[in-house]
């Protein structure tokens, strides 16, 4: 029994999981709409959205880098996914047209980063902002509807019970566990956050890894900017407005180090539901929406400070176990 | 090669940024300049666009430079077009509070002020909508319409709560219905912040707490299309939804209205006729004529009978009869 609850205090996630939970029950016994089917698909559909965009920055951050132009790719992925849907009435070529286009912007993202050696949040920094700007400039800041039949299908749609975005991210989501755990690559991403001159020394191939995953993320922001745009049946310029700074936090939330080499996939999911349901709570509770950001704020913060010293005082339990 | 071609893109950018500044035109031509807030949004391109047209029947040389909501952006900007030289300054304050010093500059050298949407202390006169009393015209419409078909409106208001133009609609609108006396209750407010996207999270969640909403009242086009949205999505029957608009300023809230959906009515707020009033009043000051404190730019409920008063259907985005609308001025 100590043994068991030992392990799970010692578990990474442990102390997030909790708080998780936490809220959940917090929110089950103020709101009685909280723990019904209707609203836990409305939370994973919209966590599912930022998981996606999630998955690759956690590999970004875990590579010790920062990627701050998933905001804008939203936007204009989502605006040359409805104009090729409209221009050739295929939601098929509408996927591939917005995922090419962020593979690309990552990879100019990579490229800016290993071969221009700009540091990440300059580069992404300035891509966020001629991003936004192309989208503005090419739509007029006006935003464009979707013409075809099904295409909201894949926002709004379920496959059984399950919401289609929400299956999206639980398949990327286990693929990625499988990629970062048990894969040479995965390997190396940990590998070169937490130390990029060992790496580099020890002959890994730290660039090309570098661009492979600014070219993932910038995927992944698209396949996110798609799912959007369908829910909204439009590509709209100023999609994703703060975004970036959204699944930043959700991410460092759920233990994933700004330093790199740090945390896990797992306890990013944990953040991002925890920060989830509390915006979706906070509606539930017909709270004044000046209070969203304070109680964001301090739910960042709390869980961090609380996560932190849990770390130490195992840390602490451990030397004093060596010696 | 590459450090060429960024060599020569970065003398073409050089030359347009300067190029761009200097009003043009006959010499004499009245000289107006006009800082935007926010060139981006929809609404204000259509006021730009309508003014330089506006502009340009009437012999008015007209600059537009944006701010892009950045208060330091706006006030060197204005400080710009001072120094070359205009007649008069325009104004749509990102934040009408900062803007009193660049007036006392512009008014101690003789350039007259107009400030679009919002007043400031000093300038010669503020064209815009009066956004309480246009909310009171959609909650009076809104009251009238649910009496005549017997509803018990539950109310779900999308609003935008930051800025006080979106307050005061909202204001309007309360009190438009309460002096109704009809039976309604609003539900729950929320925040929109004016987008689509977040209109219609903020909509799903508080649609599952109030399955029961029948009425959506947003504080833009974008607020009430993205809770029509979440209605659909959330499978709820669209036919006993009553959704009503705000602004009508551009494709959005004009596919809505024509097609089989529940929007029933929008504010019209006419952007184009704010375009053609500011270079009016600019015409007007210069020739020494006074003008009121506000100079009020009409609103109408726009709903599937009366559009074709205001719009001609055969323009993308329907082209403003601006004749109709003048029509509409007291």
């Amino acid at each position: 029994m100590k043994k068991w609850a030992g392990r799970i205090v010692q578990n990474e996630q442990a102390g997030l999981l909790l708080a998780l939970i936490l809220l959940c029950v917090v929110l089950s016994l103020l709101s009685p709409v909280f723990f019904t089917a209707i609203n836990i698909k409305n939370v994973l559909r919209d966590a599912a959205l930022v998981a996606i965009a999630g998955t690759g920055m956690v590999m970004v951050i875990l590579l010790g880098e920062i990627d701050l132009s998933v905001g804008s790719t939203q936007a204009v992925a989502g605006i040359v996914a409805v104009s090729v849907l409209n221009a050739f009435s295929s939601v098929v070529l509408a996927l591939g047209a917005s995922l090419m286009l962020g593979a690309f912007i990552g990879l100019l993202n990579g490229l800016l980063i290993t071969r221009a050696h700009i540091n990440s949040l300059i580069a992404t920094l300035g891509m966020m902002a001629i991003l936004r700007g192309s989208a503005m400039v090419s739509t007029g800041a006006v935003s464009i509807q979707g013409a075809v039949d099904g295409f909201v299908e894949v926002g709004t749609g379920h496959i059984g019970p399950i919401p289609i975005p929400v299956l999206i991210a639980f398949i990327l989501l286990a693929l990625f566990f499988f990629v970062l755990h048990y894969t040479t690559f995965g390997r190396y991403i940990y590998a070169i956050g937490g130390n990029p001159q060992a790496a580099r020394l020890s002959g890994l191939a730290v660039d090309k890894t570098r661009i492979l995953v600014f070219v993932i993320a910038g995927a992944l922001a698209a396949l996110s900017a798609f799912i959007l745009a369908s829910r909204l049946n439009s590509g709209q310029p100023n999609a994703g407005l703060g975004f970036e700074l959204q699944v930043i936090a959700a991410v460092i939330l759920g233990g994933i180090s700004l330093t790199g080499g740090v945390g896990t996939l797992a306890g990013s999911v944990i953040g991002i539901l925890i920060l989830t349901v509390l915006s979706n709570g906070l509606v539930l509770l017909n709270v004044s929406s000046f209070y969203h950001d304070i109680a964001r704020g301090l739910v960042i913060i709390l869980a961090v400070y609380l996560d932190t010293r849990r770390k130490q005082s195992l840390l602490r339990r451990m030397l004093r176990g060596a010696q | 090669m590459l450090k060429n071609a960024l060599r020569v893109a970065a003398c073409a950018l050089v030359a347009t940024a300067c190029g761009n500044g200097q009003p043009e035109g006959a010499p004499g031509a009245l000289k107006v300049g006009y800082v935007v807030n926010f060139m981006s949004h929809e609404w204000y391109q259509n006021i730009c666009k309508a003014a330089q047209r506006h502009a340009a029947t009437q012999g008015v040389d007209l600059v537009i430079a944006d701010a892009n909501m950045d208060v330091a952006a706006q006030i060197s900007k204005a400080e710009n077009l001072l120094a070359q030289g205009v007649d008069v300054l325009v104004l749509t304050p990102v934040d009408a509070k900062a803007m009193g010093p660049v007036v006392q500059q512009a008014k101690a050298a003789g350039v007259k002020v107009i400030t679009e949407s919002n007043p400031v202390p000093g300038s010669d006169t503020y064209v815009g909508i009066d956004n309480e009393a246009s909310g009171y015209k959609a909650g009076k419409w809104f009251a009238q319409y649910a009496s005549d078909r017997g509803l018990n409106p539950r109310i779900l208001v999308i609003g935008f709560p930051n800025f006080e133009d979106c307050r005061q609609r909202v204001a309007g609108f309360k009190r438009g219905l309460a002096e109704s006396g009809i039976d309604y209750a609003i539900v729950q407010e929320v925040d929109s912040q004016g987008l689509k996207e977040k209109a219609f999270k903020v909509a799903q969640d508080a649609l599952t707490a109030h399955p029961d909403i029948n009425v959506i009242f947003g504080i833009n086009d974008d607020s009430t299309s993205g809770g029509m949205a979440a209605y659909k999505a959330a499978g709820l029957d669209e036919g006993g939804l009553t959704a009503i608009g705000f602004g009508f300023e551009g494709v959005v809230g004009q596919t809505a209205l024509m097609g089989d959906t529940s929007y029933r009515s929008a504010l019209g707020m006419f952007p184009d006729f704010v375009g053609v009033s500011l270079v009016d009043a600019a015409i007007q000051l210069h020739a020494g004529k006074q003008l009121p404190h506000h100079y009020e730019t009409p609103t109408i409920m726009i709903t599937k009978e009366n559009v074709d008063q205001f719009y001609d259907r055969s323009a993308q985005p329907f082209a403003m009869k601006i004749d109709a609308v003048r029509n509409l001025l007291p």
